[in-house]
């Protein structure tokens, strides 16, 4: 690096904390948003994907997992036993209902309610599809009347093992907390496949068939199969129906983001910008010297994306410890605010910071050439 | 076309804008500056002091005219070539010192040599001639923390950097009291004497005069020849004749830069008369 870039950049303190902190500013809010729509779309995908199901199934009309209409009958279910490819199957019931959380006191006094909104999941517990992800306290399997709830719900709610969640008109003991069921605006508790049959009146019915299919069977083409043996129903590979539950919760916030992260882009740009060209007016009278004695536009040109190019560097390491820092920080208090920060997502805004310091680095070059050398004869 | 001068300067004429709102800043204008000497440049504001000193020192292009400096003749050269003359072989003094704010007096005068390269040949150097210039001590001061007759030396320094034929200084003193403002010209004196530098320097301070080797008198772009110096023989200061003190000694006069060298040198002559 050219001797005076830095030492112009780093004696200007004032002007060097404005001008890296509207890049780190800039940065920040890049990376965060990304990190939290990446945050949004692991949790909202999450438990599709890392359920163990190849092939999930509805009626014609299902777009996702969270709010599918779908209402399959059961009556002839026992002849999927029947199908070569099938090396288990298990029904899922999915409804979104609201519950109250009650808190259970050691005395066994019930605590206030709270209202909570949740995803209740039944599945059968002998075969475990379409359970839970990871159960991490509790018992691993929900018993009559009992239910695992998201370690989200706990966190959220503040109710745990030996507490209650009143929903569709009975009382559910908690008994096991579990991972991977957080949707960001819902979270899931997970039923016996009967008992939800039972409670949401869907006595022979459920919401979908999972599938999980034999090691040489494609699951792209055994969906279309299906589609095509049954007319009216609805089957999705695990990759398409984690998919299309991410675009259906949020497809809507994308172009929201994208116009922020525009913004975010634009506000970093400016300033970085102004500070730079206000530093070169500022410095003016030293670029007339350098010319004077001899130095080259080139040189100036130079010095100034040096410095413009450090300030971006510089803001973009402050910005993206800001998101790694204030995002697990911020979750603690906002359990919504689920970050994810991908490396290609770094990498991307790493470029967006070069394009940005390099544009504000253009902005004086015009002034740069027009500086006249022999002001620097007046005193 | 040079004749051994460092610079030389060839019927340079420059017009600023043109038709009727045209001024012509320098006619016709010939000078030359030889190594070992130290010319000043006099004359009233808006006389074109300024411009037939960045003419000399290739920052501006003369209308006509040709400007030959180290045996170069720059009016030839394009535009991208102009700054390696002036970092190579022109050293320049300004009136406000024009030093880099955030960079101590050692890279002031580095960043010259080296083109802002990495390299510790410049760095030596220049400590050297800091050094040289009573600057030794100050090496890692920036310039808020030097005296105005320091930033001068620094600057003076600067210019020496690359060793330059040419040394061009504007009005060095301006910004100086008087004690320092000598000590500025007593050293680019020195530089001229010793290490063989053509000194031109532009100035309204009359106190200059005590270093020149010749006073030249711009006056409306165009050097006055009716402008006749001397030098003063007790002081040895260049003075003009016209309206100096005078005295007659064995059948010549002797001016005088005021009347207490006049004083001096009447009471006793030939202490003072260099016979031939």
């Amino acid at each position: 690096m050219l001797l005076l870039a830095r030492k112009n950049l780093f004696s200007e303190r004032t002007s060097l904390v404005i001008s890296v902190g509207g890049v780190a500013l800039s940065v920040f809010l890049i990376s965060l948003l990304l990190a939290l729509f990446r945050g949004w779309s692991e949790k909202v995908g999450g438990f599709v994907e890392d359920s163990p199901v190849d092939v999930w199934i509805g009626t014609v009309g299902t777009n996702d997992f969270l709010t599918a209409a779908s209402i399959i009958p059961l009556d002839d279910a026992e002849s999927l036993d029947e199908i070569p490819a099938v090396s288990e199957w298990g029904a899922v019931i999915v409804r979104p209902l609201s519950a109250n959380a009650v808190e259970i006191s050691d005395n066994g006094d019930r605590g206030s309610d709270t209202k909570v909104d949740l995803h209740l999941i039944g599945y059968d517990p002998a075969t475990g599809i379409g359970g839970p992800i990871k159960v991490i306290d509790g018992k691993e399997t929900p018993g009559p009347d009992e239910v695992i709830i998201d370690k989200a719900v706990r966190t959220r709610y503040g109710v745990g093992i030996g507490d209650i969640i009143d929903a569709g008109g009975k009382d559910w003991s908690i008994v096991g907390i579990s991972d991977g069921g957080d949707f960001v605006g819902s979270q899931t508790v997970f039923v016996a496949l009967d008992q939800a049959q039972d409670a949401l009146q869907m006595v022979g019915l459920t919401t979908f068939i999972a599938m999980r299919l034999e090691p040489n069977i494609d699951p792209v083409a055994f969906a279309r199969s299906v589609e095509e043996e049954q007319p009216g129903t609805k089957a999705f590979t695990r990759a398409e129906f984690a998919e299309a539950t991410r675009e259906q919760v949020l497809g809507d916030v994308l172009p929201i983001l994208t116009i922020i992260l525009v913004l975010a882009f634009i506000v970093g740009l400016a300033v970085a910008g102004l500070t730079i060209y206000t530093a070169t007016i500022e410095k003016s009278r030293e670029f007339g010297i350098l010319k004077a004695v001899g130095f080259k536009n080139n040189y100036l040109y130079r010095l100034v994306f040096e410095q413009s190019l450090v300030t971006g560097a510089l803001g973009f390491v402050i910005g993206l410890g800001l998101t790694l820092v204030f995002g697990p920080f911020a979750a603690k208090l906002v359990p919504q605010f689920v970050t994810f920060v991908r490396w290609q997502d770094v990498i991307a805004v790493f470029f967006a910071t070069l394009v940005m310091t390099l544009i504000a680095g253009y902005v004086p070059v015009r002034r740069l050439s027009a500086i006249d050398p022999t002001s620097v004869f007046k005193a | 076309m040079n004749n051994g001068a460092i610079l030389d300067m060839r019927g340079v004429t420059k017009v600023y804008g043109s038709g009727e709102a045209a001024v012509m800043a320098l006619d016709k204008v010939d000078f030359q500056a030889n190594t070992g000497e130290v010319v000043v440049v006099m004359g009233p504001s808006g006389a074109g002091k300024t411009t037939f000193l960045t003419i000399a020192g290739a920052l501006l292009r003369p209308t006509s005219g040709e400007v030959w400096i180290s045996g170069t003749n720059i009016i030839g050269l394009g535009e991208g070539q102009l700054p390696e003359i002036r970092r190579r072989r022109i050293g320049f003094v300004f009136q406000s010192f024009n030093l880099l704010d955030s960079l101590s007096s050692l890279e002031n005068v580095a960043l010259v040599m080296t083109a802002d390269r990495a390299g510790r040949g410049g760095r030596d150097r220049a400590s050297e001639l800091l050094s040289l210039l009573g600057l030794g001590h100050r090496l890692k001061s920036t310039p808020s923390k030097l005296s105005g007759g320091e930033k001068q030396r620094v600057a003076i320094a600067r210019a020496l950097a690359n060793n330059p034929d040419l040394i061009l200084a504007d009005e060095p003193t301006a910004n100086l009291d008087s004690v320092r403002g000598r000590e500025v010209m007593l050293l680019l004196r020195q530089i001229a004497f010793e290490m063989g530098k053509a000194v031109v320097i532009v100035s309204h301070d009359h106190r200059t005069r005590e270093v020149a080797s010749r006073i030249v008198w711009l006056e409306d772009g165009t050097f006055r020849s009716d402008v006749e110096t001397t030098r003063d023989p007790v002081c040895e200061r260049v003075i003009e004749v016209n309206g100096a003190p005078k005295f007659e000694y064995e059948a010549a006069f002797y001016y005088f830069c005021g009347d207490n060298c006049l004083k001096i040198f009447s009471g006793e002559p030939v202490r003072y008369v260099v016979k031939e």
